[in-house]
């Protein structure tokens, strides 16, 4: 019985091949979007130790000696003692007929090794033969660049794209043949691990703090957009899914009380429902895995380039198929397809056996869904301002959720209010009679309008979000760093003499003193600095009293970095209370995007007279011709290309970063909306059969086909139009969530919302043009219907 | 490529079992200048408790069987393995010499293990007869004098910790012909001496928890430059303590011809008797761990002439060493013809 | 006694207005009769119908089919009742559009697990289905839909067999075709048929004839 009540089922699908297809294509394509977000996060995620050791070039705590040369036997004693250290010397030297900088590494223990021997087609490394490679033998590493302009033999040779350009890394081994003296250490990175233990440094030993910029920090910031989108791509797929099935059940109802009056039991056609959606969801959620991992494929160069632009961190280039996300894209559209095929199995199990008056009865059942619909979305939107008073993370998701699931919900009620209202003050006749089938068509279309609005929402809260936070941030950098150089100290006893040549050399420069704050209980660390009217037309503020700047040369107050205001609550006219000094009135808090720990600006008086141990480490100067400065300053220093920061050079890095960013949105934009756009076009292929004898008797009545068509297009447009104004706020409404409200909660800075209309029209007009699409094939099949099929109507009507 | 895998083609004693290269170059013949072992030297102290940079391979090897005060049984490994690519030492940063050690803590329901890794040449690590010491990093087996007589010995990794005095009460064993020790039907050898009768005290962290422990402990010394043959692949090493005061040093190594074994038997007086081949026999009997099926944790031990028959099993099913070259190692107990306690090697499973 | 029905009441409830459908109706159909039931539109033909075939349930009365209490049936027993012993020829003749004029045959045979094949292709032969077995639903006309009706019905062997206006869709003289071809099957089988139709002309070649008005048997 089951095995020929199943044929019977699936026979539909042969009849009509093209609902199949649509069917499974929703599926596909909603698990591909959700699974393609999946596959970017699980994949830059999974390159996430890669990217951290790779930042660990530079971006790592170091130990110095405070005064005087460190030895090789200091790094003995040291690692004796129990410190995970590694040891380092930095120099120039001449190599391959050109002068670079050598970083002499231990290969056996410096954090950055997994990176240097995964980037590289390893040519010198090779560890095929059995004999062990000495140490001796190992490559020299750089950026292609820099070798290109050395001569050096490509077997010695490892390509590293992610070098700066000029340094050379090796190990110890090697360079000790360059006779280079290696006496003396430059410095020892502190390794991760070493954190755990707890062993005092000697001391004559200086330990200094990594830089302050902790790209993981955005790095995790790009991948909570990410996050979010993957979540607003589930529900989006989850609406689509339930409208697929939808269909599938509404066009074989026929089918299914015929075979309920032939004796099929009810339990038996519900387990052959839910065996038939549970072979669709597999076989579809399998094909949208496949979709989606080329998808993910083809955005992954957008993301790998975001990430390892100003991050500096690397996403692998080459995406694996993860078991974990296929199975969790799998597992989606199980789970969708399960709870948006509930209530469809559970129309199967109501289903009378006798067709009742249908239409009333459906208009009964449908106006019930939208009550309930009403009622949970109004349950939502209750809650989600109660959500805004618990500071978490998780709570800022269930935020966003709650408002976009909520609105949403709300749509077909307020659509219908908005077309009954219209109704209403239509003229009777033709016009009228377009609203109260706009009305009707409600019913059916309610679902993938709301997807649609899902789709348009997200689509203009991420723009706006990812727009917002371009503007901010490359204003943020182009006043904040507006000096031409960055001169970073390591050395303070060269401090004075680098202030002298720049003097001499009549260029104005602003020192820069840091301290790091022994007893805060988060990382804080004190800025001091000069008397400069830069500081009052360039500085970045979120909030300022009456004439900070002076205040604070006058030594009468300090200004502190936005994260260090939220998080303990200090606003203009709050007071710090500082060892040695006592309660200082707080002046203003200044934005300071991607850091985070906290930060206090103060006159260098003031750092003095709190007697904290402030050393000198960075120089400011505004100056016209960098590179010859720059080269004066290596030559005559010693400095590194790491020690000096070009500012343009990093607004640029920060915009093309940017630009990538919009590249995989956008793309993931067009994406969700073309699914919203494929489930409002397979519900108008589900209307069909329901629009005919709707049709039939205004075209009986003398309405040409070819204006019937053109209706029919107009009030798909109308009802995308609709649900577009609906959406946009709720766009808006969603981009204040992600940046005022997850992005605090996230990294303790809030950015300012900026509107872009523009986008918004580009959404619309894009969420038009899906539902033209959409309405087409209808449209065209009503101007090419043959009167006998209209005329059936009539026949079938008695 | 990582670092795990050039530290592991770095590392010439790896066991890693790479079939392929028979043994990870193990079983070459010892070219490159390196001596090879010959029989009829004899060891000469506290020289050859020092390290034999003119070897390839060579390890300080202690384990130890303990209880803390509640009589609850913990095993601890301290391994300095050195391995050569050239016969001879530098003092700078192209020393081809490499030390790798190992540290881990037993229990019966935990396992916890660390792994270091330095170069030769530069003070990081190393191993000096006068007095003795054997560290790298800030592990350390160091004695007062120039004997192994009294020793301490620390390490510590991620949740574990230990701080161990070691006093033999007995003198070195010397295995084969007198130290002499014959690898294979082959010919292969190693020199392979031992201190089998220290008698620990010490404190044992484990997870932040200090444990007051005391136990007995047994250390191995060999070196060599082809200890293997071509076909072998892996072997199963055991050194067990009776409550007789009786010892027994047994190994299987297992080649493509059959296995090869060979050990020494200790009288509780602290005389030895090399076993001859075939004599020690061991057979796994179960196969319970979590990490890999092929691994046996329980092996049937038997030595006719000793009219020993008895059970060695895994006090830790799990005590997998997830290091650059991964192995089994870890404390077991014995029961049948003779009772007590000892330690398990064993290397090429679960890959 | 292959139906009977015993004081059987049927109402609707429908916009909150009570509709009396059937009121009091009693009747019975003996092993192989044929039984004509006749009747204005909404005298509630097809609501009596529906009742004897398990597709509804009264208010009140009792009905018996083949034997068994259908009144109080759980719904799987109704279900295993329409499967094995009723066929239904409805007047939209409710074929699969999605199976072949055999798949619609056989269907309700395979459902009931006792598809003959001989029996089937007898049926098709007789009804004049042969050349048609491999056409869908939509290619056929309507008296030729009717005879798909027919043969799915017969293919099952039923005890009885109910028709609602069987020939309704069907000029006059494709009418009586159809009838005689129903009935001839109904005899040789010694199928029980109640027969519904508003057609005195068709209802009189039947054993027995019932009018129906009002929700009353007169």
């Amino acid at each position: 019985m089951m095995y020929w009540g199943l044929l019977a089922l699936l026979s539909h699908w042969r009849h009509a091949p093209v609902q199949l297809v649509a069917i499974v294509f929703g599926l596909a394509l909603s698990t591909a979007l959700w699974s393609a977000v999946q596959a970017i996060n699980a994949t830059a995620r999974s390159s996430y130790a890669t990217a951290e050791s790779q930042l660990t070039l530079f971006g790592t705590d170091r130990i110095t000696v405070a005064d005087g040369d460190l030895s090789l036997a200091d790094y003995v004693a040291l690692r004796r003692q129990g410190w995970l250290v590694s040891p380092v010397w930095e120099g120039t030297v001449t190599l391959g007929g050109r002068a670079v900088t050598l970083m002499a590494i231990d290969v056996l223990s410096h954090p950055m090794v997994d990176t240097l021997l995964n980037s590289n087609d390893a040519s010198a490394s090779d560890t095929s033969s059995s004999a062990a490679p000495k140490l001796d033998q190992l490559p020299f590493f750089a950026h292609p660049q820099t070798l290109d302009e050395m001569e050096i033999p490509a077997t010695r040779t490892t390509v590293v794209p992610n070098l700066p350009i000029g340094i050379v890394v090796t190990d110890f081994a090697v360079a000790l043949d360059l006779s280079v003296d290696l006496k003396n250490l430059s410095y020892l990175v502190v390794l991760q691990e070493n954190a755990k233990e707890i062993v005092a440094l000697p001391p004559k030993f200086r330990w200094a703090q990594a830089a302050q910029i902790s790209p993981g920090q955005l790095t995790d910031s790009f991948h909570l957009n990410l996050t979010a989108f993957g979540l607003l791509a589930f529900v989006v797929g989850l609406f689509i899914v339930q409208s697929t099935i939808k269909l599938a059940v509404e066009q074989r109802r026929g089918l299914m009380r015929t075979l309920r009056s032939l004796g099929l039991t009810l339990t038996a056609l519900v387990s052959l429902c839910a065996a038939e959606l549970l072979l669709l969801a597999l076989f579809a959620g399998s094909l949208g895995l496949g979709l989606g991992f080329f998808v993910a494929g083809a955005l992954l160069p957008g993301v790998n380039a975001t990430l390892s632009g100003l991050y500096g961190a690397k996403v692998s280039g080459a995406l694996s198929m993860e078991l974990s996300w296929a199975l969790l894209g799998l597992a989606m559209t199980v789970l969708g397809t399960a709870i948006a095929g509930g209530s469809s199995l559970f129309q199967v199990y109501r289903l009378p056996i006798l067709q009742g008056p249908a239409t009333s009865a459906r208009g009964a059942t449908s106006a019930r869904m939208r009550k309930r619909g009403l009622i949970v979305g109004g349950l939502l939107l209750i809650v989600t301002p109660l959500l805004l008073l618990v500071p978490h993370l998780i709570a800022g998701f269930a935020l966003m959720g709650s408002l976009m699931l909520g609105s949403v919900l709300l749509l077909p009620a307020v659509a219908s209010w908005i077309i009954g209202f219209a109704e209403g003050a239509a003229r009777p006749g033709l016009q009228q009679w377009l609203w109260s089938d706009m009305r009707v068509q409600l019913h059916t279309l309610g679902v993938p309008l709301m997807a649609l609005a899902l789709a348009i929402a997200t689509n203009i809260g991420v723009e706006t979000m990812t727009s917002s936070f371009r503007l901010t941030f490359i204003d943020w950098i182009n006043q904040r760093f507006a000096a031409d150089l960055y001169i970073r100290v390591d050395d303070p006893s060269q401090a004075p003499a680098i202030l002298d040549y720049l003097s001499s050399q009549g260029h104005t420069a602003r020192p820069l003193r840091t301290a790091d704050l022994p007893s805060a209980a988060h990382p804080t660390r004190v800025w001091g600095v000069v008397d400069d009217p830069y500081y009052q037309t360039h500085w970045p503020m979120v909030a300022q009293a009456h004439e900070t700047w002076p205040n604070l040369h006058a030594g009468d107050g300090v200004v502190i970095n936005e994260q260090m205001a939220r998080a303990r609550d200090l606003w203009p006219g709050d007071t710090l209370s500082l060892q040695n000094i006592g309660a200082v009135p707080i002046l203003g808090a200044y934005s300071d995007y991607g850091n985070p720990n906290h930060q206090i600006i103060m006159s260098n008086g003031l750092l003095e007279r709190s007697s904290v141990d402030a050393q000198l480490t960075n120089i400011a100067v505004a100056v016209s011709d960098k590179v010859s400065l720059r080269n004066a300053l290596r030559d005559q220093f010693n400095l590194d290309d790491s020690a000096i920061l070009d500012q343009p050079q990093l607004r640029d890095q920060s915009l093309k970063i940017f630009d990538q960013t919009f590249v995989v949105t956008a793309a993931l934009n067009v994406l969700t909306l073309a699914i919203a756009g494929f489930a409002l076009l397979t519900s108008f292929a589900a209307l069909w059969n329901q629009r005919l004898p709707q049709i039939a008797p205004i075209w009986a009545m003398g309405l040409p086909l070819h204006q019937i068509a053109r209706l029919e297009v107009a009030r798909s447009l109308g009802l995308a139009f609709l649900t577009a104004l609906f959406a946009i706020p709720l766009g808006l409404a969603l981009a204040w969530v992600l940046l005022s409200v997850t992005n605090v909660l996230a990294f303790g800075w809030k950015l300012p919302l900026y509107l872009f209309p523009v986008s918004w029209l580009r959404t619309v007009l894009l969420a038009l043009l899906a539902a033209l699409l959409a309405c087409a094939p209808s449209a065209f099949r009503l101007l090419r219907i043959a009167p006998s099929e209209l005329l059936k109507v009539f026949a079938n009507e008695r | 490529m990582n670092v795990k895998q050039i530290f592991t083609a770095l590392i010439l004693l790896a066991p890693a079992i790479t079939q392929a290269q028979g043994y990870a170059g193990l079983g070459q013949s010892a070219a490159d200048g390196f001596q090879v072992p010959e029989r009829g030297t004899s060891l000469s102290f506290p020289r050859d408790h020092s390290a034999h940079p003119d070897f390839r391979i060579e390890w300080w090897y202690l384990t130890a069987n303990l209880k803390d005060n509640d009589g609850q049984d913990l095993g601890i490994q301290w391994t300095l393995f050195r391995s050569a690519s050239e016969p001879q030492e530098t003092h700078d940063w192209q020393s081809p010499q490499l030390w790798l050690a190992h540290a881990a803590v037993t229990t019966a329901d935990t396992h916890r293990f660390a792994e270091k890794l330095s170069r030769g040449g530069i003070g990081q690590a190393g191993v000096i007869a006068t007095p003795f010491e054997a560290w790298i990093d800030d592990w350390r087996m160091a004695g007062t004098n120039a004997s192994l007589d009294h020793l301490s010995l620390t390490a510590s990794g991620d949740g574990f910790a230990y701080d161990l005095q070691l006093r033999a009460d007995g003198q070195l064993v010397f295995h084969g012909d007198l130290g002499y020790s014959v690898k294979s039907e082959a010919g292969q050898a190693s020199y392979y001496y031992s201190q089998p009768h220290y008698k620990i005290t010490g404190q044992v962290t484990l997870d932040e928890q200090v444990f007051d422990v005391n136990g007995s402990g047994w250390l191995d010394r060999e070196w060599s430059s082809q200890p293997l043959a071509d076909d072998q692949s892996g072997w199963d090493w055991f050194s067990l303590n009776f409550d007789d005061n009786s010892k027994l040093m047994g190994f299987v190594l297992r080649g493509a011809s059959g296995p090869f074994t060979s050990g020494s038997w200790i009288n509780p007086e602290g005389s030895v008797s090399p076993l001859p081949p075939g004599a020690f026999q061991a057979a796994p009997v179960a196969f319970d761990s979590s990490i890999s099926g092929d691994i046996p944790t329980s092996w049937k031990v038997t030595l006719p002439e000793r009219s020993v028959d008895i059970t060695v099993t895994a006090l830790n099913p799990d005590a997998w060493m997830e290091t650059s070259f991964s192995y089994w190692e870890g404390p077991v107990k014995v029961t049948g013809s003779h009772n007590g306690r000892g330690y398990l090697e064993m290397t090429g499973y679960g890959e | 006694m292959t139906l009977v029905m015993k004081n059987v009441d049927k109402a609707f409830v429908a916009q909150g207005r009570r509709r009396e459908i059937l009121r009091g109706v009693s009747l019975k159909l003996n092993a192989g009769e044929t039984l004509a039931l006749t009747g204005e539109s909404g005298s509630g033909k097809s609501t009596l119908l529906h009742l004897a075939a398990a597709l509804d349930h009264c208010d009140v009365g009792e009905i018996y089919v083949a034997g068994q209490t259908v009144t109080d049936m759980s719904e799987t027993k109704r279900s295993a009742l329409r499967r094995d012993t009723v066929a239904v020829i409805f007047q939209q003749f409710n074929l699969v559009p999605s199976l072949t004029v055999w798949q619609n045959i056989a269907l309700h045979a395979r459902l009931a697990e006792r598809f003959e094949t001989d029996w089937a292709t007898h049926l098709c032969q007789h009804l004049g289905l042969d050349e048609l077995r491999e056409r869908y639903p939509d290619q056929l006309s309507g008296g030729q839909q009717q005879r798909v009706a027919i043969a799915r019905a017969m293919a099952v062997r039923p005890q009885l067999l109910l028709a609602d206006e069987p020939t309704g869709n069907l000029d006059e003289e494709t009418s009586h075709k159809v009838l005689d071809l129903l009935l001839d099957l109904a005899r040789q089988e010694g199928t029980s048929l109640l027969l519904v139709t508003h057609s005195q002309a068709i209802a009189a070649r039947t054993d027995r004839r019932l009018h129906l008005s009002q929700g009353r048997i007169e």
